[in-house]
């Protein structure tokens, strides 16, 4: 199948990615099943330090499995010859399926699937079968892939979600407490061990979660689901309660969680914001009407007003205000 | 690979089955060592070995390697107190280990082929794992030059694949 001369294409030249290329992935999220790991594959992308996204890690205490995948880390030598034939394209698919099959990260699964028909065709059929891909963290890639898993040997701790460069979010389950709220929430970074208390209230009401006290959440309902320690002084997180938020919380500083304001330059329209990324040193922004906005971080360590840098097609506004 | 063969005539008990290459070289095992491969585990039940197992779709030199492979692992199938014939765990793992590093295009595929065609599982998720391995981390293109293979895919495909991964292709 496939193989026809005037079907053969020339294999891809590929050139260097700059700004809008990376903004593309934002605009395209809907695009990827929810469990996917936003990252590119491309090595000149993932070295970038702010194309890291993370894939949230199931919240069991199960195993972690980290992936540092580097573009050029076979140890295999360069391909060989042509074979006449057959040849690696003409892989029966139940054997390209088994090879899937083999290949524990996601984003090796994909990058499979993309390699030619016959492959793709072994990929898809093995789709619904396939073993669940490992969960994993990026990290800054050496050239030298390497897996490993991180045992989480404290049973106390419940690791909630994983976040980029090896920050997991923990949660101190065991500690008697009345409210969810009363539980330590901490960062532990999984290779050099450091560890950031985050606060689990916010410095201002959130939306319908009003209990006793109008700075908490509703017990059990703190959600980050997504973390990026920005810098050593500042963390910024993806919250989403019932409104979509970016809250910042500045390290020895703050005690809560600082709500970004989520109304200004948009009329009456809050803002839902879907997802964030950290990206040369800004913080990006996608919100579910497809807009793209971008916070600089500024001296004192917050965040300033939304710029718009893309307008979203979405011409429909969110759900929760129809 | 003679020497292989005798010393399983020697001590293997039990008939001796004969296999013949695509391009005619024989290979005689004891049923233990051809059992592994589950399509002659099954010719041996039906009778049809008399004459002899052709084998057109394996070249001789393949089919040197998987019965080197079936002859160290004919242990693995065998009872446990068969202690001086098994190998030992560590043999085994490293002739494995030694097995599957050197496997290499075009051999490696052609193993791969031998190993589904006669059906032995081990061997096949081995070398499966080992093409797996060679392609951790790889993007698509550096697949493709893996394993000389040529993007065959229609615009319309690759606007497919691109809508699905679309943060994977950008450029």
């Amino acid at each position: 199948m496939g193989t026809t001369p005037q079907r053969r294409r020339r294999p891809r030249s590929h050139s260097g990615g700059d700004n809008s290329t990376h903004l593309a992935i934002w605009g395209r999220k809907d695009a990827a099943p929810i469990d996917f790991p936003n990252f590119s594959m491309r090595k000149d992308h993932l070295t970038l330090p702010s194309v890291r996204y993370h894939l949230t890690a199931s919240s069991s205490r199960a195993t972690m499995g980290l992936c540092f995948s580097g573009s050029s880390s076979s140890p295999s030598p360069p391909p060989p010859q042509l074979e006449p034939l057959p040849g690696w394209s003409d892989l029966p698919a139940d054997l390209a399926g088994q090879i899937v099959s083999s290949l524990p990260f996601h984003h090796d699964r994909l990058s499979f699937a993309a390699v030619c028909s016959q492959w793709r065709l072994g990929a898809l059929q093995q789709r619904p079968l396939l073993p669940p891909a490992l969960p994993c963290l990026l990290t800054s890639l050496a050239d030298d892939g390497v897996a490993c898993r991180i045992p989480m040997s404290n049973d106390a701790l419940w690791c909630v979600s994983s976040h980029d460069d090896g920050w997991l979010m923990h949660m101190d389950v065991f500690k008697p407490c009345i409210m969810a709220c009363d539980n330590r929430h901490f960062l532990k970074n999984s290779f050099s061990n450091v560890t950031i208390d985050i606060p689990c209230r916010f410095d201002r009401p959130i939306n319908a979660f009003v209990v006793d006290n109008r700075y908490s959440t509703w017990p059990e309902r703190f959600t980050l689901h997504k973390i990026i320690v920005c810098s050593p002084d500042l963390v910024v997180a993806a919250s989403r309660l019932i409104d979509k938020i970016i809250v910042s919380f500045r390290l020895g500083i703050d005690t809560s969680w600082s709500v970004l304001p989520y109304d200004d330059d948009d009329g009456d329209h809050k803002r839902m914001y879907e997802d964030i990324a950290l990206y040369r040193g800004k913080l990006y922004a996608l919100t579910s009407n497809g807009d793209l906005l971008v916070h600089e971080i500024k001296d004192n360590n917050t965040l300033s007003r939304a710029e718009l840098v893309i307008r979203g097609a979405a011409a429909e506004p969110p759900l929760s205000h129809l | 690979m003679a020497a292989a063969a005798a010393e399983a005539t020697i001590d293997g008990g039990g008939k001796m089955i004969i296999l013949i290459s695509a391009d005619g070289k024989r290979f005689e095992v004891t049923e233990a060592v051809a059992s592994q491969s589950q399509l002659i585990s099954n010719m041996i039940e039906d009778d049809c070995t008399e004459n002899g197992v052709r084998l057109p779709n394996v070249d001789g030199d393949i089919l040197t390697m998987v019965v080197d492979y079936c002859n160290m692992h004919a242990g693995d199938a065998a009872a446990d107190g068969d202690t001086t014939k098994a190998s030992s765990t560590e043999e085994l793992k490293k002739f494995d280990a030694e097995l599957v590093q050197a496997l290499e295009n075009p051999v490696l595929f052609k193993l791969i082929l031998a190993a589904n065609f006669l059906n032995i599982k081990s061997l096949l998720d081995m070398t499966c794992q080992r093409v797996a391995d060679m392609m951790s981390g790889k993007t698509p293109e550096q697949m493709r030059e893996t394993f000389s293979i040529e993007n065959d895919f229609t615009p319309e495909e690759e606007a497919a694949i691109r809508q699905e991964n679309a943060w994977a292709f950008d450029d």
